[in-house]
């Protein structure tokens, strides 16, 4: 498997982690947030992970994806204290920070209601389009598929579309 | 704050029953090893104070012969083993730099002879009195009846102890002579004998001389003693004027022909058996054992008046000067005895207690074995938290390894969120058991019970704490923490950022 011409099959645990971390970007289903971070120290932690940044600069960062992803009045919040379509936001923006060349997206609507899928679908276009991003999402929901570029169909583990 | 050092934090109070779980067991661990080890020290202690000022010295010299070093400890009905030229030895060890003073002790099992019932085994001292007062502490035995035995008097101190105990076997009271009996000492035993109740303020000893030269002497009963502690448990010493203790072992060495014999004898010998000067001369340098009767024979005659020491001693106890190396000096010691030909060895004082001397050091491994099983208790507990924990948060450490944290960033996530809890409650545990240890120095319990007397290493609890103990437990804890994440670090080294996936 390539990824920008490099064969990454063979790349040792720690190697692909740090390939992880600087060029893909996850959105969970069930969000996968860390509990017990507020919603600024969820969406730093991939910085902070990646060390490349002082403190002023991750600062910047979060609160621009913050704001793009519409959370700002929330940013000192739990997990626990928001909604699930809110809670998928900080995901994204936790996804968005380090300014991924493609996010991998594992049914990112499935947990939320119509509105809300609606919503974060809309963000997820709005940010494929401004920031340039690349959204691979999986999903089981017809409705979804109009927001996508390309569609992949996958039967039993194999591409059949 | 650190992003790991956040987390782990944070997730110690997010999973507080599972925090006080494993802190409670960490806490209990560390306060009973810190409780334990400083009463264990304070018996150590305790221990080898009293032991060393009422009985032993800081080191022995004993004859070679001797097959055990627990010279106060292996009594057995035989007689004991006299120090071969012991004005030699004596010098040697006394003029050694690192020792302050000796003394020569004879010690051994003799019988108390009664008419009215069994003869009555006891341990019996033997000891020049003045220079038995000098070397030990004043104050270690008080007398509580009578008077204490002078110098050149013939005599018995007899131990508190003792005497309760002769009532029980012997069936008879003892009292000082020259003392009224009074009835305020006597011990509910021997109250229930009544107006039947035997009064003796003379003894019938009979020793354990070797090739049957013992004798049985009578002694007057000067004093009954005190010790200042331990008296329920080692109080049951026989105190003896040497020459008497000599008289009824049969001990004599080759100085004893010299000085006994006098002129007269010495005049008859010569007549009789064409004996010259030189021989009588050669006889006094001469300091060999013989206890051989048909040389001499000792009557057990009490107004006989006390001639020159003959060296006739089976111990020589020695107190060292402050600060020695004690294993050091005993090595240069017998090194010392090996080059001067001299056929005895230094031991240490609680080998020669045998189990008594070492019986700190046998509570002391009781203790850490049962602390080790609260650890090891501690480790099942914890490392299974630990686990379960990981498995719980599976999801979650998923999701970070996805987002690009490296197997080291949770391995450290976790040594930290269990190294806090174990550094805050093994704190707290230590730091109860240091607070308790100076409580209990204050308050000074005190017993009289025999077992707790042991226990405490005196009459009054006084545990200590020790910068090695301190040490010792702070390496079980960190030993503690670091086996219970062994497994927990293992599985958590196994999550795949799949697993974030696979376990929606």
């Amino acid at each position: 498997m390539l990824l920008h011409d490099k064969e990454i099959m063979g790349l040792k645990d720690k190697e692909i982690t740090n390939l992880r971390l600087n060029r893909i970007g996850f959105i969970f289903q069930t969000f996968n947030l860390i509990p017990v971070l507020n919603i600024r120290e969820n969406v730093e932690f991939p910085l902070l992970l990646l060390k490349k940044f002082n403190k002023s600069e991750i600062n910047q960062k979060v609160d621009k994806v913050i704001e793009a992803v519409g959370l700002t009045d929330y940013i000192q919040h739990r997990p626990s204290e928001l909604s699930g379509g809110q809670r998928q936001r900080v995901a994204i923006a936790r996804a968005l920070i380090t300014e991924p060349d493609i996010i991998l997206a594992d049914e990112p609507t499935a947990n939320l209601d119509s509105v809300t899928s609606e919503q974060i679908l809309n963000l997820m276009k709005e940010l494929n389009e401004k920031e340039k991003t690349t959204f691979i999402f999986s999903t089981h929901d017809p409705d979804v598929l109009k927001y996508a570029n390309r569609i992949v169909k996958i039967k039993d583990g194999t591409l059949v579309e | 704050m650190n992003l790991t050092t956040k987390i782990a934090w944070r997730n110690i109070w997010r999973h507080k029953h599972k925090s006080i779980i494993i802190g409670v067991i960490l806490f209990l661990g560390t306060f009973l090893m810190t409780l334990g080890n400083a009463v264990v020290a304070g018996m150590e202690k305790g221990l080898e104070e009293n032991l060393k000022g009422t009985f032993t010295g800081d080191l022995l010299v004993i004859p070679s012969k001797e097959d055990s070093d627990a010279v106060f400890a292996d009594i057995s009905g035989s007689a004991r083993e006299l120090i071969p030229n012991y004005f030699e030895v004596e010098k040697a060890v006394r003029t050694h730099k690192d020792i302050e003073k000796t003394m020569g002790m004879a010690f051994g099992l003799n019988y108390i002879l009664n008419e009215d019932s069994d003869i009555v085994p006891v341990g019996i001292i033997g000891v020049n009195i003045k220079d038995f007062l000098e070397f030990y502490e004043k104050d270690r035995r008080v007398i509580v009846e009578g008077k204490m035995l002078q110098e050149n008097e013939r005599g018995v101190l007899i131990g508190n102890l003792g005497r309760k105990n002769i009532i029980r076997m012997g069936d008879f009271w003892i009292k000082p002579k020259n003392a009224p009996f009074n009835k305020d000492f006597l011990t509910e035993e021997a109250k229930t004998y009544g107006d039947n109740l035997t009064v003796k303020d003379e003894l019938v000893i009979m020793g354990t001389g070797k090739n049957n030269s013992s004798f049985d002497i009578k002694v007057p009963v000067i004093g009954i003693y005190k010790l200042k502690s331990l008296d329920k448990l080692m109080g049951d010493d026989f105190i003896m004027d040497i020459d008497s203790f000599r008289e009824a072992n049969g001990m004599i060495t080759g100085n004893d022909k010299s000085v006994e014999l006098s002129k007269e004898d010495k005049k008859n010998l010569d007549d009789g058996f064409d004996f010259d000067e030189g021989f009588i001369e050669e006889n006094q340098q001469n300091s060999d054992i013989d206890n051989s009767e048909s040389i001499l024979k000792v009557e057990s005659n009490y107004e006989n008046k006390i001639v020159a020491d003959s060296g006739a001693y089976n111990i020589i106890v020695v107190k060292t000067n402050k600060n020695v190396n004690q294993e050091e000096l005993i090595k240069d010691l017998n090194k010392e005895f090996k080059e001067k030909k001299l056929e005895v060895r230094a031991v240490t004082w609680s080998a020669s207690l045998g189990f008594m001397g070492k019986i700190a050091l046998f509570i002391k491994i009781a203790l850490n074995i049962f602390v080790l099983f609260i650890f090891f208790v501690a480790i099942i507990v914890i490392m299974n938290t630990l686990s379960m924990t990981a498995m719980e948060r599976v999801t979650e450490i998923g999701m970070m390894r996805a987002v690009g944290a490296q197997k080291k960033f949770l391995r450290i996530m976790f040594v930290k969120e269990t190294g806090y809890l174990a550094f805050f409650f093994g704190g707290i545990g230590i730091g109860a058991g240091i607070l308790l240890v100076m409580l209990l120095q204050v308050v000074k319990i005190e017993t009289s019970n025999e077992f707790l007397q042991l226990a405490y290493g005196g009459d009054y609890l006084n545990p200590i704490i020790t910068f090695t103990d301190l040490v010792i437990g702070v390496i079980e804890l960190c030993f503690v923490t670091i086996v219970s994440l062994i497994y927990p670090l293992k599985l958590v080294s196994k999550i795949k950022p799949l697993d974030a996936i696979s376990r929606d």
